[in-house]
């Protein structure tokens, strides 16, 4: 069974001042099996962020059906929305978005608390994540005390803490130097080598070659997907191949 | 650039920023406003001729003065919170290519425009109101007063001067700010990561002892006239502890309940908890000022309540009998003449005589007790004595009978202007009970001596042989009062003196309700101002938590957690300063009853009732605009749903 699937989605944004239509998404239909690690790619406007945001529940679709673990989004009652994201998703966003106020510690455990775990429950999932993600030195520390690549990786064990279903990112490597971008991408597939699920926005080809599976947006269609015949398969030459189709495309129409 | 263009850009900016200025300017309307009632009141040539009226017109003169600083104060307060959240737009022109120059020259446009919109309708408010204004004044004081008249140049021209030099004084306030900071400042506008508080142990110790200090020795102040050292002690150990508390003690109680892990890890808390240790760094002044006025504020209300609603408590308390009649030995023609006319006349206002006191004596001050401390008594010769009491005492030349209101207790021999004499007998009560000396709680001595006995030289016509007359008056309130002015005006001419309860009580209503009057026009700014400062605090922080809130609705949080928790945030900050000010106002009380004492104001009932609602009508005023506020608050801070 798939984990998530995604069927004929489609988002229309008002805009503010009078009837003027954004139709951003249109019709996207794709599923993602548990375990897979799936890159969405397409130029700025594409439609990638809004897509993202259908999944993580964030946003309502204006048409089509989100479904996790089997289960409609459009089911879920708005107030018990927000519980429902805390126990299936986690998030990893380009800004961080940690709370300056909090410690790194807190920032990692705000999802539980907020579930109201147990004390022994929080410290039993915390320690051995902070190890794994080697940030055990800095729980004392806040956020404008450590580097970029320390502050996603925060992100990243907040995200990773309540043993989600599935794990969006949105352009997670964005505001990190190329050598913080690569633990982070090394440190995904990692995780997800241990089977947890994750779904990345991004506009590098770099990070797009980690995953097993890229799709292409456009104009709020998936284009096309290159996906890894075997594990290890270097698939950047057929990104760029693909990148450059719909740079030219792009001119092509107008 | 041309000036149209720069008139342009300032009314767009202020069009932008209408919710944000707009409490601003209604509190500048509301002050100006107040500010010229006032001035035109104590220009008012009609009030003073009303007997006391000039009272009022010093009260006005006081009051406008205190109003141009507090607005000085506040408006300044209010204003850089605006400027704070503008630094960004203004550092945004600054990039685009504006100079700082241009800034200045358009944000001279933009105050120039305000100021004299909001002179311009306080003025006409001001003036609208006036009307309404003197008949309210009219009511409080029970006596008609012959206004000249509704408008007044003089006080208009005043309030403009005033107000342009405020507005000018904060105009430069905010050209210093530009002047000093870089563009890179301006364009974060202040939002630097800032580091947490760090818990001052020293410092909440301190401000916990001061508070305890200030506390109990207000209740050290025993007479307020001897105490004043105490009292302004007490004042100002209040005072610096409620800041101590707020900057101190906050912090460290929420770090103590941050340690406590099991409380903190809970879903309620902790947004919270961290959210307010953040946000206490920089409120911390502000929250202690909004303490301070508020408490400045119901103290002001309980005061000019209790005082006005005090007035026949007071006249009760020093006036024993509704008419007294005190005339020299010599006078005794004029006063039977009085007597005649009173006897003649009360007829005609449908009223009786009752409890009529007659006797002789006059009042002394001397060292009874060879202590170095003067005793305040009233001398009467025996036969008054006895004819009042009808009874028929002997005394002895060198013996006296000795009544003594106080506890203060006597020795057997006094000694009288190198005289001595023997106390022949403590009386246990007295038929006549005075309090001439004008002093709370200062009871005199009542002495009944021989008038040829020791202390004849004592008795001369100056003397002790003051002719006395009390008595009351029953009837309806307003024959008495009538006849009472009538009394008086017979007596006028002659050195009879003739005190009345109602005469006093209308003096007492000029002087009190004029000082109500003042007291509700500072409760009012006080208010406005207080209001409006928390207004700006909680707004202006709205626009830092916005980011907070949401990123906690991305990581899980509902809606309604998120809306529960600004509540109970903002609940917090608005009601921590109401709360310690209603604390210092309830120990305060006996304080402020001390004081009201000094006014022959003892009525427990009244002070605490006054207090009560004084208190009841802050927290409704100060509850709307919680409300209000958090209406506003939770707009800029949830995030926006489609
Ligand atoms: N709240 C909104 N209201 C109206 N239109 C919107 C809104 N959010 C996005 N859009 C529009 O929808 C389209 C897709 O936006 P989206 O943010 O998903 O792009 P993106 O692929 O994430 O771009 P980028 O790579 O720059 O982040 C754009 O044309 C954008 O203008
Ligand atoms: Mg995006």
């Amino acid at each position: 069974m798939p984990i998530l699937e995604v069927k004929n989605l489609k988002k229309i944004y008002q805009t503010r001042f009078g009837g003027n239509q954004v139709e951003a998404l249109s019709n996207i239909s794709f599923t993602v099996r548990q375990g897979e690690y799936v890159a969405i790619m397409g130029e700025s406007g594409s439609g990638k962020t809004t897509l993202l945001n259908m999944m993580a529940s964030l946003d309502r679709p204006t048409e089509g059906t989100v479904l996790l673990n089997g289960k409609s989004y459009a089911d879920i009652r708005e107030d018990e929305l927000s519980s429902f994201r805390r126990g299936h998703l986690g998030f990893v966003f380009q800004d961080f978005n940690l709370l300056d106020n909090f410690n790194i510690k807190d920032n990692i455990l705000l999802p539980l608390v907020l579930s109201d775990c147990s004390r022994k429950e929080m410290k039993e999932k915390l320690l051995p994540l902070v190890r794994k993600l080697g940030i055990e030195k800095l729980l004392e520390k806040y956020p404008y005390e450590v580097s970029g690549g320390q502050k996603q990786r925060t992100a990243v064990a907040r995200a990773l803490l309540t043993s989600p279903s599935l794990i969006l990112a949105d352009e997670p490597t964005g505001a990190l130097d190329s050598r913080s971008s690569e633990e982070l991408l090394k440190l995904f597939d990692e995780i997800n080598r241990e089977g947890q699920t994750i779904m990345m926005v991004t506009h590098s080809v770099q990070a797009a070659g980690c995953a097993n599976r890229v799709l292409f947006i456009k104009d709020g269609k998936i284009l096309c997907e290159v996906s890894k015949r075997f594990p290890d398969e270097d698939i950047k030459p057929q990104l760029f191949n693909v990148l450059s189709v719909i740079s030219a495309g792009g001119k092509n129409n107008e | 650039m041309n000036n149209k263009l720069y008139r342009r850009l300032a009314v767009t900016n202020l069009k932008k920023n209408a919710s944000m200025m707009l409490p601003y300017l209604i509190t500048c309307v509301t002050v100006i406003s107040l500010y010229y009632i006032a001035s035109n009141l104590s220009a008012d040539a009609g009030l003073k001729t009303v007997p006391g009226g000039n009272a009022i017109v010093d009260f006005m003169k006081f009051g406008i003065r205190l109003f141009a600083a507090l607005s000085v104060l506040f408006l300044l307060y209010a204003n850089s919170y605006i400027m704070k959240r503008r630094k960004k737009e203004l550092g945004l022109y600054h990039i685009l290519g504006l100079e700082k120059k241009h800034i200045r020259k358009v944000l001279s446009i933009e105050s120039a425009i305000c100021s004299f919109a909001s002179i311009a309708c306080g003025l006409i408010i001001g003036i609208g109101c006036h009307p309404f204004v003197t008949a309210g004044l009219t009511k409080i004081i029970g006596t008609e007063l012959p206004f000249s008249g509704a408008r007044s140049g003089p006080a208009a021209a005043n309030t403009i001067i005033t107000f342009c030099v405020i507005f000018l004084l904060i105009f430069f306030f905010n050209m210093r700010q530009i002047r000093t900071a870089s563009a890179v400042e301006l364009l974060k506008g202040g939002r630097l990561g800032e580091k947490e508080p760090k818990a001052n142990w020293l410092l909440a110790g301190l401000g916990a002892g001061l508070l305890l200090c200030g506390y109990t020795l207000s209740f050290f102040v025993h007479d307020p006239e001897k105490d004043t050292d105490i009292m302004i002690g007490a004042v100002v150990c209040v005072m610096i502890a409620t800041y101590l508390l707020f900057m101190a003690v906050s912090i460290v109680v929420l770090k103590l309940l941050r340690r406590n892990e099991n409380f903190y890890y809970k879903s309620k808390n902790f947004t919270l908890i961290s959210g307010m240790l953040y946000r206490m760094k920089q409120n911390a002044v502000g929250l202690s000022n909004i303490c301070i006025f508020s408490t400045a504020t119901l103290l002001v209300m309980t005061t000019t309540v209790s005082l006005y609603f005090g007035i026949n408590n007071m006249v009760a308390n020093q006036y024993h009998h509704d008419v007294s009649i005190t005339a020299e030995a010599v006078e005794e023609d004029k006063l039977s003449e009085l007597l005649a006319f009173i006897e003649k006349n009360k007829k005609q206002y449908s009223l009786q005589t009752a409890n009529i006191l007659q006797y002789t004596g006059g009042s002394f001050t001397e060292d009874l007790d060879e202590d170095g401390e003067s005793d305040y008594f009233f001398l009467m010769p025996l036969e008054s004595y006895n004819k009042l009491t009808s009874q028929n005492i002997g005394l002895a030349k060198d013996e006296v009978l000795v009544y003594s209101g106080s506890t203060n207790v006597h020795s057997d021999t006094l000694s009288f202007a190198q005289k001595k004499v023997r106390v022949k007998e403590y009386l246990k009560q007295f038929p006549v009970d005075n309090d001439f000396s004008g002093i709370y709680g200062m009871k005199w001595l009542y002495m009944v001596s021989q008038k040829d006995g020791l202390l004849a030289d004592q008795f001369g016509p100056y003397g002790a042989s003051g002719l006395h007359v009390e008595f009351d008056l029953t009837g309806e309130e307003r024959d008495k009062s009538d006849f009472s002015y009538a009394i008086s005006k017979k007596a006028e001419r002659s050195s009879v003196e003739v005190n009345s309860r109602f005469e006093f009580r209308d003096s007492l209503m000029v002087l009190y309700g004029g000082l109500l009057f003042l007291g509700m026009l500072i409760s009012m700014i006080l208010l406005a101002k207080t209001a409006l400062s928390i207004f700006y605090k909680q707004i202006s922080e709205g626009f830092d938590d916005k980011e907070r809130f949401n990123i906690l609705e991305k990581v899980g949080m509902s809606s309604k957690e998120i809306r529960s928790t600004i509540r109970r945030q903002i609940l917090i900050v608005f009601f921590s300063p109401l709360l310690l000010a209603l604390i210092h106002l309830c120990v305060a009380l006996p304080m402020v009853s001390k004081l009201l004492k000094t006014t022959f104001m003892d009525n427990w009932v009244i002070i605490l009732n006054s207090s009560a609602v004084s208190a009841a009508i802050f927290v409704m005023i100060y509850g709307a605009v919680f409300l209000l506020t958090e209406r506003v608050y939770r707009k800029i801070v949830t995030p926006s749903k489609q």
